[in-house]
């Protein structure tokens, strides 16, 4: 049987509308519930030789029959929607807790991101998506809105390196599907609901265990003799209670978002049109599955393109499946390969065997120089009509300072078609970028400083501006040596884009085989004035801060390198760069071990690097 | 004024206000149609940005196939100087510039150094890239058409299209080569 994306979506969401109102009559139902026990607790315990039927009678009545029910519906749903707002403004806070920053411009892989975002926002007609980078080195993506309508479509550095074009791309069509069904939006109703309910155990727990503490506390006085005391039993009763109801809630949840994980899919082929490099992706994924430590909070596991908590390879079972917020992998790819009419086995062999036989550059060395006068990265200039007439033309960061507001005319130089600047996506986002994204930019991914011209601390000629696997780096055009910061050496080590000559192998491999006595073979000691830094912050009297030393790289790294003590880059000579490239990717394809956890695990690096 | 005055102006008051809705309805259409084409006509401006670069970042490597390269300069200078009213033209040139970009990276294949330029994997990107958006835009542009040309021709709306001059937009269709594949994959 083979099923049209379309019918997948359809049969998708029917199944989704169902669980949701399914959920809301869970949520309501439960509520009714907890009051119901408390009250025929209460009764039981007060109304002195009363029946348990009567009781329950009674309850019943208060409950269901007199106006409590519309006060219990009315604040259970009022409390339900307070939090759930609460929960619908906190992008910012999820965006900081994955440690995202915004793209770095200068980042060819990153401006292939920011790219695919622009085309799939055509593709889709949604225009406020900001994109972020995740430092993370698994392969995933998430997405993320809030209220007021801004959304996040993130991706690991890890997916920008290792999936091509077309594969990411689709995950990305996959994430614009989750945002396109709104699931976004019914992901912060789940913890909504979830956290009335936590907050309902809590109640319970704090009734349970303050009543035990008071009848400790007065002990031999005599409400101890008579058992346990009502507030204790009332405690216990919600405690169970609303235990039992979100475990059944957050089966209910699972469920649905299992649901929308097939139905972002679909919807990924609707967008652009690729359901085998939707497949390859997904492939990619299983296959390179390594659990990381970044993400640590579990109610965002949704949110991802696939689960980022579990443990180790999935199992297929029923019992695995129940608990997990994504459906198993294969059962995904499988529908998939299924719409796209290849064989899941065939598509599964082509990847593994790309993967060996990687196209690799074969050059030894991977620094590539740009040309001065680099016309690519000059974008269309504009015309905006102020004051009554057409000015212009000017460059966008012209127009940033321009303080334009989203209702102004502009029209692209050379073309007398006009229109309003909220109505062209690209140039929106361009120039009204969040503020709170733009700040996290000073911490991570700086990326080289653009006006900076120095020298090169060997032979003294002005470094270039150079591509490494896509990283912009400075570099001497003389020696090939090259200046590199912290978090672009972590985007460059999990790049595989360079192929290593022979020579660089034998010299990794002789590195590599050194244990853990880098400092005994490489003596640290103070070399050159570091070329970045050291001529602007250094310390006017001495020099002593900028100067840079020479040490290991790392103890089990023992690559000669230059580090400067103010700003922490790292001057490496010729060839440098690459072996120590080569040892990294050697070491995790013999460890097995994620990239992230060899990267965590170097010992001794330098002091501003840890 | 008796019963027939009142009727008279009732159904007076209905076309009218059937006038004014069904006006706006086709004015806000054709509208969301013009700003699906504004988002073609970027791109396709960008792309004439573009492609003197690549010409001659290419030329450096390639040494023979230049009548590939010409072909693509011709086809960008037919494409830029061709009258921006003459919609079916324009398309036409725009398709043929596609075609001849789409042979040109045949060619870029066959010449690994020109693959592995710093420049020429920035500007493959972005014309990449470019591509892509055209066919996105193309698609949302015919879909916000389809939907305005429909409109037009339901029963009360293409009388009001008929006394104001409604007429229907084109689509912009893909060249033949086009037909199968919607993205391009270089």
């Amino acid at each position: 049987m083979r099923f049209n994306f379309l019918e997948i979506k359809r049969e998708k969401d029917r199944n989704v509308f169902l669980l949701l109102a399914l959920l809301i009559l869970s949520y309501t139902v439960g509520l009714f519930l907890i009051s119901y026990a408390v009250l025929l607790v209460v009764r039981l315990a007060t109304g002195g030789e009363i029946t348990f039927a009567e009781a329950s009678a009674w309850a019943y009545s208060v409950v269901f029959k007199s106006p409590v029910r519309f006060h219990l519906l009315g604040w259970g749903i009022g409390i339900g929607l307070v939090s759930w707002l609460i929960a619908g403004f906190s992008l910012g806070r999820v965006v900081k807790m994955f440690h995202a920053y915004p793209p770095d411009p200068q980042d060819r892989y990153h401006k292939q991101f920011v790219n695919i975002i622009e085309e799939v926002k055509l593709a889709s007609g949604i225009h406020k998506i900001d994109p972020v980078i995740l430092p993370d080195s698994d392969i995933n993506a998430f997405t993320c809105q809030d209220f007021s309508g801004r959304i996040v479509i993130g991706a690991t550095e890890g997916a920008l390196a290792r999936l091509n074009r077309q594969e990411l791309e689709a995950v990305i069509g996959h994430e614009m599907g989750h945002v396109m069904s709104g699931d976004v939006v019914t992901t912060t109703m789940f913890s909504a609901v979830m956290s009335v309910y936590a907050f309902l155990k809590a109640v319970g727990w704090v009734l349970m265990r303050g009543t035990r503490i008071s009848v400790g506390a007065r002990r031999g006085s005599r409400s101890s003799s008579s058992g346990p005391s009502l507030m204790f039993v009332i405690g216990l009763v919600v405690f169970l209670l609303s235990a039992l109801w979100s475990l059944i809630n957050s089966l209910l949840i699972l469920l649905i978002s299992r649901q929308r994980e097939y139905r972002a899919d679909a919807l990924a082929i609707k967008i652009v049109r690729d359901p085998v490099s939707l497949a390859r992706a997904l492939i990619k994924i299983k296959d390179n599955y390594k659990s990381t430590k970044l993400i640590t909070d579990q109610s965002v596991g949704a949110l991802f393109i696939s689960n980022p908590f579990t443990k180790e390879e999935e199992k297929d079972s029923l019992w695995e499946e129940l608990f997990s917020t994504h459906p198993p992998l294969s059962k995904r790819i499988g529908i998939i390969c299924n719409v796209a009419g290849v064989s899941v086995e065939e598509l599964r062999r082509r990847v593994l065997e790309e993967q060996k036989t990687e196209a690799r550059r074969r050059t030894s060395i991977g620094l590539l120089f740009l040309d001065e006068d680099d016309k690519t990265a000059e974008a269309t200039r504009w015309l905006v009509f102020r004051d009554g007439t057409w000015q212009g033309p000017f460059g966008v960061s012209e127009m940033i300072e321009m303080n334009l507001s989203p209702t102004t005319f502009v029209r692209p130089e050379g073309s007398d078609v006009y229109f309003l600047i909220q109505d062209n996506a690209e140039l929106f986002s361009q120039l009204f970028r969040p503020r709170d994204l733009e700040e996290s930019r000073s911490e991570v991914g700086k990326g080289a400083d653009d006006r900076y011209e120095g020298l090169c601390p060997r032979c003294r000629t002005s470094l270039k501006k150079a591509d490494y696997e896509g990283v912009m780096i400075w570099a001497c055009p003389e020696c090939f040596g090259c200046i590199v910061d912290k978090s672009q050496l972590k985007r460059i080590l999990l790049r595989q884009e360079v192929g290593f000559s022979d020579e660089i192998e034998q010299w990794g491999d002789r590195l590599l085989a050194i244990k853990d006595k880098g400092m005994k073979i490489i003596k640290p000691e103070p070399s050159f004035i570091c070329p970045i830094c050291g001529e602007r912050k250094a310390c006017p009297s001495c020099k002593v801060l900028s100067r840079m030393f020479k040490r290991p790289f790392a103890l089990d790294y023992p690559v000669e390198v230059d580090v400067c003590g103010l700003c922490g880059r790292i001057w490496f000579d010729k060839y440098e760069l690459e072996v120590l490239q080569y040892m990294f990717e050697k070491r995790v394809k013999e460890t097995g071990k994620s990239p992230e956890e060899i990267w965590n695990n170097m010992s001794g690096v330098p002091v501003r690097w840890a | 004024m008796g019963l027939v005055g009142t009727i008279l102006l009732v159904v007076l008051l209905i076309v009218a206000l059937g006038l004014i809705v069904g006006y706006n309805t086709l004015v806000t259409l054709r509208n969301r149609a013009k700003n699906a084409w504004a988002q073609i006509d970027v791109q396709l401006k960008r792309r004439h940005d573009l492609i003197p670069n690549l010409v001659e970042v290419a030329k450096k490597y390639i040494q023979h196939e230049r009548e590939t390269l010409e072909a693509v300069i011709k086809a960008r200078s037919q494409a830029v100087s061709v009258n921006a009213d003459d919609f079916q033209e324009r398309v036409r040139a725009e398709n043929f510039l596609t075609q001849t970009l789409r042979s040109l990276f045949a060619v870029v294949e066959r010449y690994p150094n020109l693959k592995a330029d710093a420049q020429m994997m920035k500007l493959h990107e972005e014309l990449v890239s470019t591509e892509n958006k055209i066919a996105f835009a193309r698609q949302f542009y015919n879909d916000e058409v389809t939907l305005y040309n429909t409109k037009t021709e339901l029963f009360p709306y293409n009388i009001v299209a008929g006394m104001f001059n409604f007429t229907k937009l084109p689509l912009f269709e893909a060249g033949e080569e086009d037909r199968k594949e919607v993205r391009v994959q270089f």
